[in-house]
C-alpha cells in the first residue's frame, strides 16, 4: 500500500484532496504536504517574467513549490512512513491559459536547478528518484471548472441556479453563454470578474450561480466550504465522460493510477493519454508537456 | 467607508488610512502601530466621556509627546474620522499633563459645516445658531439634544470602535468573569465567560456562539470539544471538555494560546455590524496553524457582517495569509504612514514571493533605516 503526498496550492484542494484521492484510489493513503500549510501557487500572473529565473531577495513561490516537491520524498522523520510518490497540482489560471507548457517548463526547470544545486553529479540516483516519484500537474483553468461536469457538485458548492453552458463543452476550455451573467455591470462585486475574462472564469461564474443577486455576501461561494463539499465525492466518471475532453485532469488521474499500478473507474476507458510521456522509464516530471492536439 | 486621519499627532505626522475588510498593520517597533490603534479608542472614549478623561487612559498617556517632533506650535494637532460623506475633526489642545476639554471641533458634510467650535471657545455653532458648551464634545451634545438623523452613521461608528490585545488571562483564570448581561467582550477579556454564556442562552446570539465554538475547534482541533459554564455567587467560570477522555478541565489549566484564540473570536463575534475592531499583536501565544485558522474564520465572519478588522502584527505567518490581498497590508513607513503594501511594490512582483519571507528579509517594515534614493 502506497503513501502519497499531494502538494496543492489552493485552500479548496488543501481541504479536500486527501479525502477524495484516498476514496478514488483505495486502499492507498494520501496526505497533503506540508500538513498544516498550503503552499503558494505561482500562476496568478503571467509567468513570462519568471523565464530566465530572475533574482529576487528571497526564494520565489515557484522555487518553494519545487523545493517542497523534491524534499517531500526525501524527508526523514522518525516513526513516520515516507512518501512513495508526490504530486504538485497547480491551477493554470486564465493568466496562463494560453501557455500551460511554459508553466510546466518553468516548474521542471526549477526542480532541475534545485536538484543540481543539492546533489553532486555523482548522485544521479537522487535525480532518478525525483523523476520516478515526483510529478507536476495542472488543473485548467482552475479546479472549479470540473464542478460544472457534475450538477450535484454545483449544488453542494451552493449554486441556486443552473449553469448555461455550450453544448459538448470541454470543461478545460471553460466558457458560459449565460447572458444575465455576461451583462452584469463592471465591478459589480469583488468576486465577479469583469469582461472580457468573465465568461471564461469558472469560479467567478460559480460565485454568480451561488448568489445571482451579487449582493448577498452570506450566500457567496466559499472555497473552504462549498468548494470542499463539491470536490469531495465528485462524480469523476461524469466529469470525464466526454473523451478526449479534460486532458489535464485525465493526465493527473492516469499518472496517479500508473504510479499505484491501479486504474480507477473514472479513467478506465480513456484513450492513451497524450500528455504522459511513455518513452522508456516514464519520466514523470515530463508529464503534462505540450498539449498535442 | 471609514477613514482615520491625523496631523502632527505623535509619530503620525500626516496620515490618512482607509482600512476595509480584514487588514494587517506591520512595521518596526516604535513605528506607531499602537499609536495608530489608539486613535479610534481615544475617539470613542472622548465621545463617551470627555477629552481629558480619554487622554488619561494608559494607552494614550496624556499630553506627553502629543505634538509630532519637527512640527511647529502653529501647526494644529488634529485627529479626524470620515464615515461616508461625514467628517469629524478634533483639534487637540494640551493642558498640563492632559488635554483640554475645550477642543476645537468640526463636523462637515462635503463643503457644508454642520457644527463647529473654535479651540478654547465656550460656544459652538449648530445649524447657524450658537449654543453654550459643556465638558462634553459638541458632537455628543448635539446628538443627545437634537437626535439628528444625518449624524447617526457617525455616532454609530464612533461608539462601536473596539480595541483589543491586552487580555487579562491571569485575572480571568484566577477569578472567572463577573455575572453580567454583557453581549460583547471588554478589552481586558475579563467578562469572557459571562458573554459566552449569555450568547449560548439567547437565541438571537446563537450564531455568535456557534461561530466561536466552530472557529476554536478548527484552530485547535484536538484540544477541547465543548464548554460548560458554572455560576458561583456573582462569578461565572468555565470548564472545557477534553475530546478524547471526555474529562472536564477547569479554565485555570487551559493553555494560553487556546484562551487567546477564544478571546479573539469572541471579540470579533461581539462587534456590531459595520463597525471597526482592532487587535494588537494578534499572533501572541498562537501556534502558526491556529493563526491561519483563526484568520480564516475571522475573515468569513467579517465579510458576512461588514466588519473592518485591523490586526497589528510582527508575524510572517499572518502576513503570508494576505498574499492575495497585499492592498490590505499597511506598512508603518515614511511620513504618510501607514501606506498599503501595493503602493510600495508592484503587485506583479509581490505575487512571486511569500509576504512573510519578504517581511523577514526586511523588504518592508524593517527595523533598520531603508536606503534613500540619491537625488539627480
Amino acid at each position: 500500500m502506497a503513501v502519497v503526498a499531494l502538494l496543492p496550492t489552493g485552500s479548496l484542494e488543501f481541504g479536500a484532496f486527501a479525502y477524495e484521492f484516498s476514496r478514488l484510489f483505495q486502499p492507498h493513503t494520501f496526505h497533503v504536504y506540508p500538513p498544516e500549510r498550503q503552499l503558494d501557487g505561482f500562476t496568478s500572473n503571467p509567468v513570462n517574467s519568471l523565464v530566465n529565473n530572475p533574482d529576487g531577495p528571497v526564494t520565489s513561490r515557484l522555487e518553494e513549490l519545487a523545493i517542497n516537491l523534491v524534499e517531500s520524498i526525501f524527508r526523514k522523520r522518525r516513526n513516520e512512513p515516507r512518501f512513495d510518490f508526490a504530486f504538485v497540482v497547480e491551477d493554470v489560471e486564465l493568466a496562463n491559459d494560453h501557455q500551460p507548457d511554459l508553466v510546466i517548463r518553468l516548474f521542471r526547470d526549477a526542480v532541475d536547478r534545485y536538484a543540481q544545486q543539492s546533489w553532486a553529479q555523482a548522485d544521479q540516483g537522487k535525480i532518478v528518484e525525483i523523476r520516478e516519484r515526483c510529478s507536476f500537474h495542472l488543473f485548467r483553468p482552475m479546479v472549479e471548472a470540473y464542478f460544472f461536469g457534475d450538477a450535484q457538485a454545483l449544488q453542494r458548492a451552493g449554486a441556486v441556479r443552473s449553469p448555461q453552458l455550450p453544448f459538448d463543452l470541454d470543461l478545460e476550455q471553460f466558457c458560459t453563454v449565460d447572458a444575465r451573467y455576461r451583462d452584469l455591470p463592471e465591478n459589480v462585486n469583488a468576486f465577479i470578474t469583469d469582461m472580457p475574462r468573465r465568461l471564461r472564469h469558472p469560479k467567478s461564474y460559480l460565485h454568480y450561480l451561488c448568489d445571482p443577486t451579487t449582493e448577498n455576501k452570506k450566500a457567496r461561494y466559499r472555497e473552504t466550504r462549498g468548494g470542499i463539499q463539491a470536490f469531495r465525492n465528485l462524480n469523476w466518471e461524469q466529469v470525464l465522460s466526454s473523451a478526449p475532453h479534460c486532458p489535464f485532469l485525465h493526465a493527473l488521474l492516469d499518472d496517479v493510477g500508473q504510479a499505484l499500478n491501479q486504474r480507477n473507474g473514472a479513467t478506465a476507458t480513456t484513450p492513451e493519454n497524450v500528455l504522459l510521456d511513455r518513452v522508456g522509464l516514464p519520466p514523470r516530471l515530463a508529464n503534462a508537456v505540450s498539449v498535442v492536439r | 467607508m471609514l477613514s482615520i486621519e491625523t496631523r502632527n499627532f505623535r509619530i503620525l505626522r500626516c496620515s490618512k488610512w482607509t482600512p476595509s475588510g480584514v487588514c494587517a498593520v506591520v512595521g518596526p517597533t516604535g513605528s506607531g502601530k499602537t499609536t495608530l490603534f489608539s486613535v479610534p479608542h481615544f475617539l470613542r472614549n472622548a465621545y463617551n466621556r470627555t477629552v481629558s478623561n480619554a487622554a488619561s487612559y494608559e494607552s494614550f498617556a496624556g499630553s506627553w509627546g502629543l505634538r509630532s517632533w519637527g512640527s511647529t506650535d502653529d501647526e494644529p494637532v488634529v485627529i479626524g474620522l470620515e464615515v461616508g460623506n461625514l467628517r469629524w475633526e478634533l483639534q487637540l489642545i494640551t493642558r498640563g499633563e492632559s488635554l483640554s476639554d475645550q477642543t476645537g471641533e468640526k463636523v462637515t458634510r462635503g463643503e457644508e459645516v454642520l457644527l463647529s467650535r473654535l479651540p478654547l471657545s465656550d460656544r459652538f455653532i449648530y445649524k447657524g445658531s450658537e449654543f453654550p458648551c459643556d465638558e462634553r464634545l459638541v458632537l455628543r451634545t448635539v446628538f443627545e439634544s437634537h437626535r439628528p438623523d444625518d449624524l447617526k452613521s457617525l455616532i454609530l461608528a464612533i461608539t462601536s470602535f473596539r480595541t483589543y490585545g491586552e487580555y487579562n488571562l491571569r485575572g480571568l483564570r484566577a477569578n472567572g468573569s463577573r455575572q453580567s448581561t454583557d453581549q460583547y467582550l471588554h478589552p481586558s477579556g475579563e467578562n469572557l465567560f459571562s458573554v459566552l454564556r449569555n450568547w449560548r442562552e439567547r437565541r438571537e446570539y446563537r450564531d455568535q456562539y456557534r461561530f466561536v465554538v466552530s472557529g476554536l475547534k478548527s484552530a485547535f482541533p484536538e484540544l477541547y470539544d465543548d464548554i460548560d459554564f458554572h455560576s458561583a455567587g456573582l462569578t461565572v467560570t468555565a470548564d472545557f471538555l477534553d475530546p478524547h477522555f471526555k474529562v472536564s478541565c477547569p479554565s485555570a489549566l487551559a493553555p494560553n494560546g487556546w484562551m487567546t484564540g477564544l478571546m479573539h473570536l469572541t471579540a470579533v463575534a461581539g462587534a456590531r455590524e459595520g463597525s471597526l475592531i482592532e487587535i494588537d499583536e494578534f499572533e501572541n501565544t498562537l501556534h502558526p496553524y491556529a493563526i491561519r485558522q483563526l484568520l480564516n474564520a475571522i475573515r468569513d465572519w467579517a465579510e458576512s457582517h461588514d466588519l473592518t478588522v485591523t490586526l497589528a502584527t510582527h508575524s510572517p505567518v499572518l502576513l503570508d495569509e494576505f498574499k492575495d490581498t497585499p492592498e490590505s497590508v499597511f506598512v508603518m513607513e515614511g511620513p504618510d504612514r501607514p501606506v498599503s503594501l501595493d503602493t510600495l511594490f508592484e503587485k506583479d512582483w509581490l505575487s512571486r514571493f511569500s509576504l512573510g519571507r519578504l517581511f523577514e528579509h526586511g523588504e518592508f517594515g524593517g527595523q533598520t533605516s531603508r536606503p534613500v534614493e540619491a537625488a539627480n
